[in-house]
């Protein structure tokens, strides 16, 4: 697959799931820039993949964590858990509610949000998870189970193991 | 209590927050400093050279403004760069002008941005000054918009001419203070701030010869080049003063990554920086975020220091 191809077919996929990794879109497009202009100088290589989107996808979570490990936290004090909450039964209440909880999601460990979102976004298993962090199943059902908590996110007794949303390709 | 659905349905809501992918493909192919077709064959190695020359001096600058804040002057005694590398740095100072200037601290102790990067007398410069306390969390949150005047500075209390130094301009303040959960705008402040963008002075730093190549490294698992800044003998009577300047840039995008001053107290600074495209979404980030609930305060900026 040429660079071109990947772009066309298969980039608004992945940056879809940059942004819902870093929870805004200015961060979404540095951190996608910064990778697929690596991507690009090795694309000889990434190209030749069987699924090169799943290899630059494996470089965007690396750069996230990373990324997030030595940058400072800037979350102003007023954002987030302390979003009025009050119950209001119409949409307006429902798009606070996202707003919260996208606004909670960021305050998570980079590895806490990376499990999150390929879990609940790419509907990945916890294995697949493990292979692409490079960690253990129980480490990422642990990531998960604080990260859930965290959020007053109520678990259900079996992990998804379709998809919730097919990938662009 | 919420419920995995509602975590769907978040992620269902951020992924229609995602980039364009014309503006992503866009560094990939040209670089920050080139406009033009997308998909076309890419240039490679002219887009590393122009990275290159930005950071650098985009680092330079950086460093000469921190040493010029401690009250110390550059020296120029050192020895010349490579003539390479110094038309790298010159030509940098051509390109990076329209980009937004990055800059912060480590430890997480806040940041800044400056737009245009360089700016010219006559332009209009937006500033955003980030405080992050040590607890990580944003106390104060202040954009400044100022027309750049024809002369300003304080060389004199540097001697170094790579800086404006410390200027008092007029303009618009835009502060946001999460610790009073309040915010207000004033037009017609005077404000004083310092801006690493004397382009005239760069020039001349770079032509006396400033930096020095160390050595070839890691940091942080990439292979990067540590340069040496030259230093002045400044003032001795000053009681800080910078004893060393280093900096690395990546070995292979030649980006910044890191730069370090260690005083005469014992302390050392950590700085990261780099230069980003002119975008709506960077653009964004020069405007401070007012949360919801926050009250706007009536009083004046000098007065709310008082309170």
């Amino acid at each position: 697959m040429t660079f071109e191809e990947f772009a066309v077919e298969l980039l608004p996929g992945l940056l879809r799931f940059t942004v819902v990794l870093t929870g805004d879109r200015g961060t979404a497009e540095d951190l996608a820039q910064e990778v697929l202009v690596r991507a690009h100088g090795r694309w000889d290589t990434i190209g030749a993949l069987d699924r090169p989107d799943r290899y630059v996808r494996k470089m965007l979570l690396n750069e996230f964590v990373s990324w997030r490990r030595r940058s400072w936290r800037l979350v102003p004090s007023g954002l987030g858990s302390e979003v009025d909450r009050r119950a209001v039964a119409d949409h307006a209440a429902g798009y606070a509610e996202r707003d919260a909880l996208a606004g909670e999601l960021a305050k998570l460990p980079a590895r806490q949000r990376a499990v999150l979102a390929l879990r609940y976004y790419d509907g990945l298993s916890d294995a697949e998870i493990a292979g692409l962090l490079g960690c253990s199943p129980g480490t990422v059902r642990g990531y998960a189970s604080r990260a859930l908590a965290a959020l007053r996110i109520e678990m259900t007794a079996r992990p998804p193991s379709v998809p919730a949303f097919s990938e662009e390709t | 209590m919420r419920t995995e659905d509602d975590l769907r349905e978040a992620y269902r809501a951020l992924e229609r927050r995602a980039p364009d992918a014309g503006t992503v493909l866009r560094a990939v192919y040209d670089g920050p400093r080139r406009r033009g077709s997308l998909l076309r064959a890419p240039r490679r190695r002219s887009r590393r050279v122009i990275l290159a020359v930005v950071a650098v001096a985009a680092a330079v600058t950086v460093v000469g403004v921190t040493l010029a804040a401690a009250g110390w002057p550059v020296g120029r005694g050192g020895p010349a760069p490579a003539v390479s590398l110094r038309a790298r740095l010159l030509a940098a100072i051509s390109h990076a002008g329209g980009d937004v200037l990055y800059a912060r601290q480590s430890p997480d102790r806040g940041g800044m941005w400056i737009w245009p990067g360089y700016p010219r007398p006559g332009q209009r410069v937006r500033v955003r000054v980030l405080g992050v306390g040590s607890s990580g969390v944003i106390g104060k949150d202040a954009e400044y918009i100022f027309t750049m005047p024809a002369r300003a500075g304080t060389s004199a209390r540097s001697g170094n001419p790579i800086d404006w130094g410390l200027m008092t301009v007029t303009g618009t303040l835009l502060v946001v203070d999460h610790r009073r959960r309040d915010w207000g705008e004033w037009k017609h402040q005077n404000i004083t701030v310092g801006l690493p963008v004397n382009a005239a002075g760069i020039r001349g730093e770079i032509a006396h010869g400033q930096l020095r190549v160390i050595r070839r490294t890691t940091v942080r698992g990439r292979r990067a080049i540590e340069l040496a800044i030259t230093l002045g003998h400044g003032a001795r009577a000053n009681p800080l003063r910078v004893t060393a300047a280093e900096l690395w840039v990546n070995a292979a995008t030649y980006l910044p990554m890191r730069q370090l001053l260690r005083f005469s107290d014992g302390k050392q600074a950590l700085t990261n920086y780099g230069f980003l495209m002119p975008t709506s979404a960077n653009l964004a980030k020069l405007r401070p975020d007012i949360p919801a609930g926050y009250r706007r305060t009536t009083l004046q900026p000098d007065q709310r220091e008082k309170s």
